[in-house]
């Protein structure tokens, strides 16, 4: 692979990395605490990112790689080869974090980077996987040098199937639906949510309903309960409508004198990228600009 | 020494195989265009025994009617016993700007239900046989 194929940017739990663009996630596991994640070219699966929860005495990150090695030793089979490992080595861009960075070459070829994120305490370990012969080592470089596994600005970054967004750190992704032509996902924290939507085939839906339709349509179960007022907008050069509302009162009617919950929606349609997305949250407060700040960090085409 | 084992089930196909695949329309499928601009299939009918004895009596339809929507249409389109599961998949991935792996999900699983309901087959080639080079 050449250096000058266009690349695009993955980011899951709180770990983000670049890839190829013609890489894709070709099966997600588990949750923020321990989880896997495959991302395949066409063809063959390229690259794996585990993580996992360490306990407060977490070992050193050389020692997490001598386990590992240990292990994978174990798994092969009778009679097979030495495997050749190449290890200690460090990436640049990784500098200050316990990381070691290793080649196994045998039974399958990786090359592979373990670290310890300090904030979380989850081991992350990242592995790219090459055939005999096609060892890309620049092209592993670059995707170890874009790791990313610490928030910016209290923001961590999601990024799949060509979305990418960011949403607060604290808050936990409590449902996701990745569908052909619609992704979703829904964070919460306490009872504020945040809802991103992308929708695919934007062109062919709104020839059936107009954008605040679909809004309508799509978020109906999050807007339902708030008093919500749309307006047709203008959102970074795109049609866009924009909602917002209070909680209604008939859904608590025992709390008259309790803070009701404030909700607030943005869908605009890129036409350039055939695309319809949507944010929804829900705060305490008026005048949170959290979906702002979310649609702000969603480059649409 | 006679195969035996005609009753095994097939090696499933590579994922290399699936993609170089070429998908063919049933000839026997007759196909009209609606007014919307839709794919309408014509699916002839072949009564069993059961169904010629019903017909004397009652009307037995001798045609099925399918209407493809849009994409649908388009995606039959493609069949036409040149192009390969992947042309499909990048053809439809580059019309309506879907993100390739999108395309293939829904690409791979339409293919497969046209394929069960018998109105298109699939060509696959054998691993020990590449592909002639045709137009793209």
């Amino acid at each position: 692979m050449s250096g000058q194929e266009a690349w695009g940017r993955l980011g899951w739990q709180g770990i983000s990395l670049d890839v190829p663009e013609d890489w894709c996630p070709g099966r997600l596991e588990g949750d923020r605490g321990n989880g896997y994640l495959r991302v395949e070219d066409e063809t063959h699966a390229r690259l794996e990112l585990r993580w996992e929860t360490l306990g407060r005495s977490a070992p050193p990150a050389s020692a997490l790689v001598d386990n590992y090695l240990r292990q994978t030793r174990k798994k092969l089979p009778r009679g097979a080869p030495e495997p050749r490992v190449e290890r200690g080595r460090t990436i640049r861009e990784l500098a200050g974090l316990d990381h070691e960075a290793f080649t196994w070459r045998g039974g399958f070829n990786a090359h592979s980077v373990l670290l310890v994120a300090p904030e979380s305490r989850r081991l992350v370990h990242v592995r790219v996987f090459f055939e005999e012969g096609k060892d890309d080592r620049s092209l592993a470089r670059r995707i170890f040098g874009s790791l990313r596994v610490a928030p910016r600005d209290g923001m961590e970054e999601w990024a799949l199937f060509g979305l990418s967004f960011q949403a607060p750190q604290a808050w936990r992704l409590e449902h996701s639906s990745l569908q052909t032509g619609r992704l979703e996902f829904l964070f919460r924290a306490g009872n504020d949510e945040l809802e991103v939507i992308r929708h695919s085939l934007a062109e062919l839906t709104l020839r059936k309903g107009s954008l605040e339709q679909w809004l309508r349509t799509t978020l109906a179960k999050g807007l339902r309960g708030y008093n919500v007022t749309a307006r047709a907008a203008d959102y970074r050069g795109h049609p866009a409508v924009r909602c917002e509302g209070v909680q209604s009162l008939k859904v608590r009617p025992l709390s008259l004198f309790a803070r009701r919950r404030h909700l607030t929606a943005l869908a605009w349609h890129c036409a350039s990228s055939d695309k319809i997305l949507a944010v929804r949250c829900t705060t305490a407060t008026a005048g949170d600009h959290l979906a702002e700040r979310c649609a702000g960090s969603i480059a649409c085409h | 020494m006679p195969n035996l084992a005609f009753w095994r089930r097939a090696k499933p196909l590579s994922r290399e195989q699936s993609l170089a695949s070429v998908p063919l329309r049933n000839e026997a499928v007759q196909v009209e265009q609606t007014d919307a601009g839709e794919t309408r299939l014509i699916i002839p009918l072949r009564p069993n025994r059961w169904a010629r004895l019903v017909a004397r009596v009652l009307y037995v339809p001798k045609v099925r009617r399918i209407v493809l929507d849009e994409i649908g249409s388009y995606v039959w389109g493609l069949c036409d016993g040149k192009r390969t599961v992947r042309d499909i998949i990048h053809a439809l991935a580059a019309r309506y700007k879907l993100h390739r792996k999108e395309a293939e999900v829904s690409v791979v699983a339409y293919l497969r239900q046209l394929a069960r309901k018998g109105l298109i087959g699939i060509a696959v080639l054998r691993a020990d046989k590449p592909r002639a080079q045709t137009d793209p």
